[in-house]
């Protein structure tokens, strides 16, 4: 896989496959897969810059890259196009779990060594010791596999 | 694309991620939950609901699958996680055997 983008519409992000020398054409004919909606009735707009893409363009001639997030509107019976609508969660939603991480994790305990921070989340223990503490912030180090 | 190439994974506040199956897969937890045999609905409909994990957390998720294809397949690129983030992500990676 060559690279991806994020095609955005109100609440749902359709993550697209793609290749640079693409066009697209090419990726609303695959978008066309996901939502019954005619290619001509397609709209993709690079977020980034505003600018609207142009069906016989490449995806490397319009500088959209990797991971690149782009705007999907539609026209419904044949009228203009809608305008743009990419929804974000409510704000204080997301904010509002900042301060009581313990809580919120569903975390049962928190124990701060020197050197690690064990945690038991739902009886299971788990344990950092790579963490990077500055000023006001503690970093711990995702054990990704 | 076609709809059954793909799953769709719906967040705490609602919002959905549409990805390729082959990326979700990347996830030991939901391979399980695709492949598993029976009727199970996910199995079915290809529609995950992770009521525990907040949207932006699984945006990330999703792209942690895509660069994971990506950095597999030879392309060694950093993944960036914002500082912020990342307890919570340790969270779902966590439960998603990630």
């Amino acid at each position: 896989m060559a690279m991806y983008i994020r095609v955005k519409r109100d609440r749902t992000t359709y993550f697209v496959q793609c290749d640079p020398t693409e066009t697209i054409l090419d990726i609303k004919q695959k978008l066309h897969g996901l939502i019954d909606q005619p290619v001509t009735d397609q709209r993709l707009i690079l977020v980034s810059s505003g600018e609207v893409l142009d069906d016989s363009k490449t995806m490397a001639d319009q500088k959209v890259e990797n991971d690149a997030v782009v705007a999907l509107t539609l026209r419904k019976d044949d009228k203009e196009f809608e305008d743009v609508s990419i929804l974000q969660p409510d704000d204080d939603f997301y904010h509002s779990r900042d301060g009581d991480g313990a809580s919120w994790f569903g975390c049962d305990k928190i124990q701060v060594g020197c050197k690690c921070i064990s945690l038991v989340i739902c009886g299971h223990a788990a344990e950092f010791g790579n963490i990077n503490i500055d000023k006001h912030r503690l970093y711990l180090v995702l054990p990704f596999g | 694309m076609k709809k059954e190439d793909t799953v769709k994974l719906i967040s705490a506040e609602g919002f959905e991620f549409v990805i390729d199956k082959n990326a979700a897969m990347v996830s030991q937890t939901i391979r399980n939950m695709l492949t598993s045999p029976g009727s199970f609905s996910e199995t079915q409909h290809g529609v995950v609901r992770f009521p525990e994990i907040s949207t932006p957390i699984l945006e990330k998720i999703c792209q942690y699958f895509y660069w994971s294809l990506q950095f597999a397949s030879g392309k060694e690129t950093e993944f960036y996680i914002e500082p912020e983030l990342t307890l919570e992500l340790m969270m779902a990676a966590n439960y998603l055997h990630t």
